[in-house]
């Protein structure tokens, strides 16, 4: 994925500076429409443009508004004729050689280069048709950075809906569907693909244009460096409608006119996927990344959970689940004659019972229980995510063949542009991890402590979970006897955000540091760099698949010690032990060095 | 990754974790490190209550039980989603019929859980303030220790 971040200036030097009609479709919500011709009138840059307003029979006074107002053209439709007929009119009205953006009465303009931005990306490409925008709420929520449809359930998933809106998809990217709260539509795109779908009365006809101007071999695309507020569902509010009741109606036709070909086209792969997905745990995250991805790319996701009662992990997962999508992967009936992919610790891999199993995990040490790989040999295949664990897994004795196949991070929401708040007018350092001796917390803060004084400008923040009841953290930290005189620590324990907003916590650092022992992937490192940090983690284990001299800073490892550790799984292995005194070197280094 | 140990400790344990909100625990950190930057200590803790207005849907339970029932409620009378197929439907179409048929029984059932779901809100209301008054006996009793530690400490060397 990549983000094609438009500029304000590369939208003023933009090669189109076409005439832009601004349509306004209005019913009712006097208040909010001048509100959203006030901000269009004051906020806008963009001077080669006309407002049309189209009025779908308001009664509240908005008629005598509009006839009082200069420099904008007024439809006048009589009475309610939903959203896509009553913008048709207006689109008619328009300019022939105008592209056409249509606006919500509730939305407000809080940005001067929205329609500079909008046209630029627009024009950036030729076969782009489409182009909507970043719609927040009033509040700072986010309402939507594109749509997806679930052709299990047609209803729509609108990205990022309900999240903060920290800046996750920046910049523009293809997506399947836009809101049409805030649309750009090119004239071309419009000759090729004609109006909106008169069949609709309201909600839908967007996302059935979307698919329509698909159909026509054009890219709907989602600029999120415009923002513009949308107050959502007024014209259901203020003209005492059920929303819910409009919005089954436009489904019925949705589903009428794409339901057969979605479900038909769709996906060309089918798997079963048994794991776990609603837990905050790291597997669990990385599983329903995974499944949606897949998703993405075509591939029938059917879940199950693996563990629950009678596994050795016996809570039943919490029926409702964080993201939509997994609601949707575990409504889904598993078809046993398709792959069945068991993606858990290796001893689950034997309640795989597909036609054909994969068993997919990882671990952190030198070599594998015999368990493991008893099971993994019960496998057609076996995948694990970084070549040190295939390594390991082959050394162990697993025989089966082994693929790697990479975990990875959503770009949208680990990036460089995540918009944060720093912590620390100095240096600050950040280690994100769970406590226990596998990341050798003992190490990082003895070594920063000894490396930098009080006085310095520098701190270490670190963002620590502990589950373990036993394990007293403040007391273990206590026993470090930490100098007073030197660098200065700053621990948050057990704070757990959303994961969506961990690339915050990131891009609040100057650094990333992990003196990790041994991963089977490492996946806040590369969560770190892809925010741009530079990063300072253990040269040993699964990041070294992404992690080298030349994109981190990979820390010496003294020699391999024995795993001692609770998890009974690390039993007669060994992993690394990272260097002090390299850790030193590099954190002295890189605080000398910033950019 | 999910350790053993983890595994059974994570229902047996849930409060341990203190869902909070990012810019939240930023504000938090950067607010101890500006007051700690005399201090003798190097080492800070970073208290932080419990988020009650967290937005995102996840973060408090309660808020999310109670919006989840909201829409259960609000959904009363309304048909279901299905997919597109023609046994959906024909079986969209008899829930259309039998809703028809009880119109007077759904109108029961939205009042019934409107008033179920407002007597959940005041519940929530009433557990959110003892919640809170619990996080700042925590946080004041927590920052006594971390003083009286750090008196020790200095008293020590």
């Amino acid at each position: 994925m990549t983000f094609g971040v438009a500029t304000s200036t590369e939208a003023q030097s933009g090669q189109a500076r076409r005439p832009v009609s601004v349509i306004v479709l209005a019913w009712n919500g006097l208040d909010y429409t001048r509100a959203c011709l006030d901000s269009i009138r004051t906020k806008t840059d963009f001077q080669n443009y006309e407002i049309i307003v189209a009025d779908n029979g308001s009664t509240d006074g908005t008629i005598e508004y509009l006839k009082s107002q200069q420099g904008i053209q007024c439809v006048f439709n009589g009475k309610n004729l939903g959203f896509a007929k009553g913008n048709n009119i207006a689109i008619r009205r328009a300019s022939l050689d105008s592209d056409i953006v249509l606006l919500n009465n509730d939305t407000e303009i809080i940005q001067p280069d929205w329609i500079s931005m909008l046209q630029a990306t627009a024009y950036s490409a030729p076969d782009i048709g489409i182009v909507g925008c970043r719609l927040i709420r009033p509040d700072g929520m986010l309402q939507h950075v594109g749509t997806y449809m679930p052709v299990d359930t047609m209803s729509g998933e609108q990205i990022g809906a309900c999240e903060r809106d920290i800046n996750q998809f920046p910049g523009s990217r293809d997506v399947e569907g836009v809101v049409f709260a805030c649309v750009y539509i090119k004239r071309a795109t419009l000759d090729a693909a004609g109006l909106l779908d008169e069949d609709y009365f309201s909600y839908f006809e967007d996302t059935d244009y979307c698919f329509k101007v698909k159909s026509a071999g054009l890219r709907t695309v989602c600029c999120g460096s415009v923002r513009v507020i949308h107050h959502e569902h007024v014209s259901t509010r203020v003209n005492g409608l059920r929303q819910s009741t409009l919005f089954e109606k436009g489904r019925e036709v949705f589903v009428r006119k794409w339901g057969s070909k979605l479900l038909a086209e769709r996906y060309t792969h089918k798997i079963g996927w048994h794991s776990l997905m609603n837990f905050p745990t790291g597997y669990a995250i990385s599983s329903r990344e995974l499944a949606t991805a897949l998703d993405r790319n075509r591939v029938h996701v059917a879940y199950k959970y693996v563990y629950g009662p009678g596994t050795l992990f016996p809570p039943e997962e919490p029926k409702k689940a964080e993201t939509p999508m997994v609601d949707v992967f575990r409504s889904r009936r598993l078809d046993t004659h398709r792959p069945q992919v068991v993606y858990g610790q290796g001893d689950i891999f034997q309640s795989n019972f597909g036609d054909y199993k994969v068993g997919f995990t990882m671990l952190e040490t030198d070599r594998i229980p015999e368990e493991w790989v008893r099971q993994a040999n019960l496998m057609d295949e076996v995948w694990c995510p970084s070549t040190f664990n295939a390594k390991t897994f082959r050394e162990s004795g697993v025989t089966r063949p082994i693929h790697v196949i990479p975990l990875g991070i959503d770009p949208g929401y680990f990036n460089p542009h995540i918009h944060t708040s720093r912590v620390f007018d100095g240096y600050t350092f950040l280690s994100v991890f769970e406590w226990g001796e596998r990341k050798a917390p003992e190490i990082l803060l003895r070594a920063f402590n000894d490396e930098f004084r009080s006085s310095e400008p520098v701190v270490l923040v670190c963002k620590i979970l502990n589950a373990d009841t036993s394990v007293d953290v403040h007391e273990q930290i206590r026993r470090l006897e930490l100098k007073g005189s030197g660098g200065r620590i700053h621990v948050s324990l057990n704070h757990v955000v959303p994961t969506y907003q961990l690339g915050m916590l990131y891009r609040s650092a100057d650094c990333f540091v992990l003196t990790t022992r041994g991963e089977g992937w490492g996946m806040p490192i590369l969560e770190a760099m892809a925010c741009g940090l530079p990063v300072i983690a253990t040269d040993w284990s699964g990041q070294c698949d992404f992690m080298n001299v030349e994109n981190a800073y990979p820390l010496a490892v003294e020699k391999l010690v024995p795993a001692v550790a609770k998890c009974p799984y690390y039993h007669g292995f060994r992993w690394a032990e990272p260097s002090y005194s390299d850790l030193r070197r590099l954190m002295r280094h890189v605080y000398m060095n910033r950019e | 990754m999910l350790h053993w140990e983890l595994r059974f400790r994570y229902r047996s344990q849930p409060g341990m974790q203190i869902p909070t909100d990012a810019e939240q625990l930023l504000s938090r950190l950067k607010e101890s490190i500006s007051e700690r930057a005399s201090s003798r200590s190097a080492l800070h803790f970073v208290d932080l209550p419990p988020s009650t207005a967290d937005g995102d849907g996840v973060s408090d339970p309660i808020m999310a039980a109670q919006a989840k029932l909201m829409a259960a409620a609000e959904a009363f009378g309304t048909l279901p989603p299905s997919p597109p197929t023609l046994r959906a439907r024909l079986g969209l179409a008899a829930v259309g019929v039998i809703h028809r048929l009880v119109w007077w029984q759904t109108n029961v059932s939205r009042r019934f859980a409107m008033s179920v779901t407002e007597f959940v809100g005041m519940q929530m209301e009433e557990i959110r303030r003892r919640d809170q008054a619990l996080a700042d006996i925590e946080q004041r009793l927590h920052a006594l220790e971390t003083e009286v530690h750090d008196l020790r400490r200095g008293h020590k060397h």
